[in-house]
């Protein structure tokens, strides 16, 4: 019932903000816009001066000009169904040869606040912070089933974007960033297992919403763009400085990310995406856990890679009071996953984002 | 792992990387949309509509011009980065009345005749002889590079926040006869 309402309500959001997009745009082609098509030979000197000499309409890691703001939501879900070792899937039966429980499906949901400031044309300051909703079902030897739920902030990231270079009007730019995670998240989560007369137990690994640890999050980003085409490839890491307070550290993790967006109209921009992550198991581990109970509690078994491609579409409002606000949506697919299972494998993944630029 | 084991990871992991980035930038560089080219075209037609306003905002004493039907000349000094689109623009526009040509040149030889003169990046090194050549002449000057405004010139494009904004230097104006309207110098950065 739930996921009814929650794609009524992603549907109508879209059908709102496609018809204000479509309006705006139709109000400009009546001239009632700044009229800024090919033809810049019929515009007065003040209507010159609201035309944008490169649209913008980039993904992903991009800086904003001097004194920009952008105010940005996004939600992202994925969910993950079945066991995988390597690149081949596991039976339930399999991973119960080997441990207490075996993990059966879970959905991960975040809510992400951001906030982007550009003091300069070249640097651009960012703030995040994510509202993480984790729910795993689970079965034992026994055929107990049950479901563990964790919910709350997670871990709060500050990043610098330097734009070090450009060629010929921000055509082409390389972006370097410097981020680092807070760890706000908590990594002492608790709910009831298959007996509920033990209390609240600590809930494994992927279960906590946080990683306990300072990140480091270096990135680089190369952002290319034309008139009605965009594109760019990203490569970011999240290294972990030392062990948590729960003498462990979540494995570093290395992302690769390529898409690119056809400008379709001012008002809207279909794209494709592909987005390669590679993450390491964990490095100690927490007493807590017995990672012989789940294998979500082996610290040894929860790196792995996977390459997700995923397809999208941006509304852009380009005119009138709602200039500067986007609405983004994606859904994504893995093409390739290999885990040092059992893990659960990803099956979908799916976002829809809202940003305001003034 | 020790620290020097996760670093040369990182390090190998990130080369592989960087050279999978700076392979696939090869590609619009050189790549067949030409993307470079089509930006900096619509960057050049903007600024054209830019010099035709400019041009009617500013009058010219009339013995500028040889009789009340001579058209007015927009020049261009150095390699013209418009590429055809101000022609384009003018066609059939006139600015008070006249018509426009537009006279291109890498050297300053005839440009007595000129009314507007767009002074290209290329001439950016002999911007100063330009300038002494053009003391005291009835000829609007416009740029589109750092400084050129504050170095002699009369108007220079430049970009803020991916917008095109102009300064003005009032004073270069003031010792021609040039009269400039209040309107473009309200909306003008002034700069001495």
């Amino acid at each position: 019932m739930l996921a009814i309402w929650r794609r009524a309500l992603i549907i109508s959001t879209l059908t709102v903000f496609a018809g204000i997009a479509m309006l705006s745009h139709a109000a400009a082609d009546n001239g009632e816009g700044d009229g800024a098509g090919d033809d810049f030979g019929d515009l007065g000197l003040e209507e010159l001066m609201e035309v944008e000499v490169v649209p913008i309409s980039v993904l992903g890691t991009h800086t904003h000009l001097a004194d920009e703001w952008m105010v940005g939501y996004k939600y992202m879900s994925m969910e993950m169904e079945g066991n995988r070792n390597g690149t081949s899937r596991v039976s339930v039966d399999d991973v119960l040869d080997d441990f207490m429980v075996a993990p059966l499906k879970m959905t991960m949901e975040m809510h992400m606040a951001m906030v982007m400031y550009a003091p300069s044309d070249d640097l651009t300051l960012m703030g995040m912070l994510p509202y993480v909703r984790k729910k795993m079902n689970h079965i034992t030897r026994t055929n107990v089933s049950f479901t563990t739920k964790s919910d709350g902030v997670g871990d709060a990231e500050l990043s610098a974007l330097y734009k070090f270079y450009r060629h010929n009007a921000d055509e082409h730019r390389f972006i370097v960033v410097a981020g680092l995670s807070l760890p706000t998240g908590s990594i002492d989560e608790r709910d009831f297992l298959a007996n509920p007369s033990q209390g609240r137990q600590k809930l494994p690994y992927p279960m906590q919403l946080g990683s306990g640890t300072v990140d480091l999050l270096p990135g680089l980003t190369y952002l290319g763009q034309s008139e009605r085409l965009a594109w760019g490839v990203e490569f970011d890491t999240r290294i972990r400085l030392g062990r948590n307070s729960n003498h462990y550290a979540l494995g570093n993790r290395f992302h690769a990310a390529a898409w690119g967006n056809w400008e379709w109209t001012d008002w809207m921009a279909p794209f494709v995406r592909f987005d390669a992550e590679s993450w390491g198991d964990i490095d100690g581990a927490d007493p807590d856990l017995n990672p012989a109970m789940v294998p979500t509690a082996d610290p040894t078994r929860r790196g792995g890679d996977r390459i997700d491609f995923q397809l999208g579409i941006d509304f852009f409002i380009p005119e009138g009071m709602l200039k500067g606000q986007r609405l983004g949506i994606q859904v994504g697919r893995p093409i390739h996953q290999s885990v040092h299972g059992p893990q659960l494998e990803t099956d979908r993944t799916f976002a829809i984002g809202w940003q305001w630029v003034f | 792992m020790g620290i020097l084991g996760k670093f040369i990871r990182l390090a190998s992991r990130m080369s592989l990387y960087l050279i999978g980035v700076l392979a696939f930038c090869a590609w619009p560089v050189g790549g067949p949309v030409g993307a470079q080219d089509v930006t900096a075209e619509r960057e050049y037609r903007l600024k054209a509509a830019f010099l035709y306003n400019f041009a009617k905002f500013v009058d010219w004493p009339d013995d500028t011009f040889v009789d009340g039907s001579s058209p007015m000349v927009f020049c261009i000094i150095g390699e013209d980065p418009f590429g055809g689109s101000l022609e384009e623009l003018v066609e059939n526009k006139r600015v008070k009345g006249r018509t426009i040509i537009v006279y291109r040149a890498n050297r300053l030889n005839g440009h007595r005749k000129c009314h507007v003169m767009f002074v290209t990046r290329s001439r950016r090194a002999g911007i100063g002889d330009i300038f002494n050549a053009l003391a005291g002449s009835d000829i609007l000057t416009v740029g589109d590079m750092d400084r050129f405004a504050h170095n002699g010139g009369m108007i220079n494009m430049v970009r803020k926040k991916n917008k095109i904004r102009f300064e003005v230097n009032q004073s270069v104006i003031s010792r021609t006869r040039l009269k400039m309207s209040s309107k473009l110098l309200n909306l003008a950065d002034i700069v001495e």
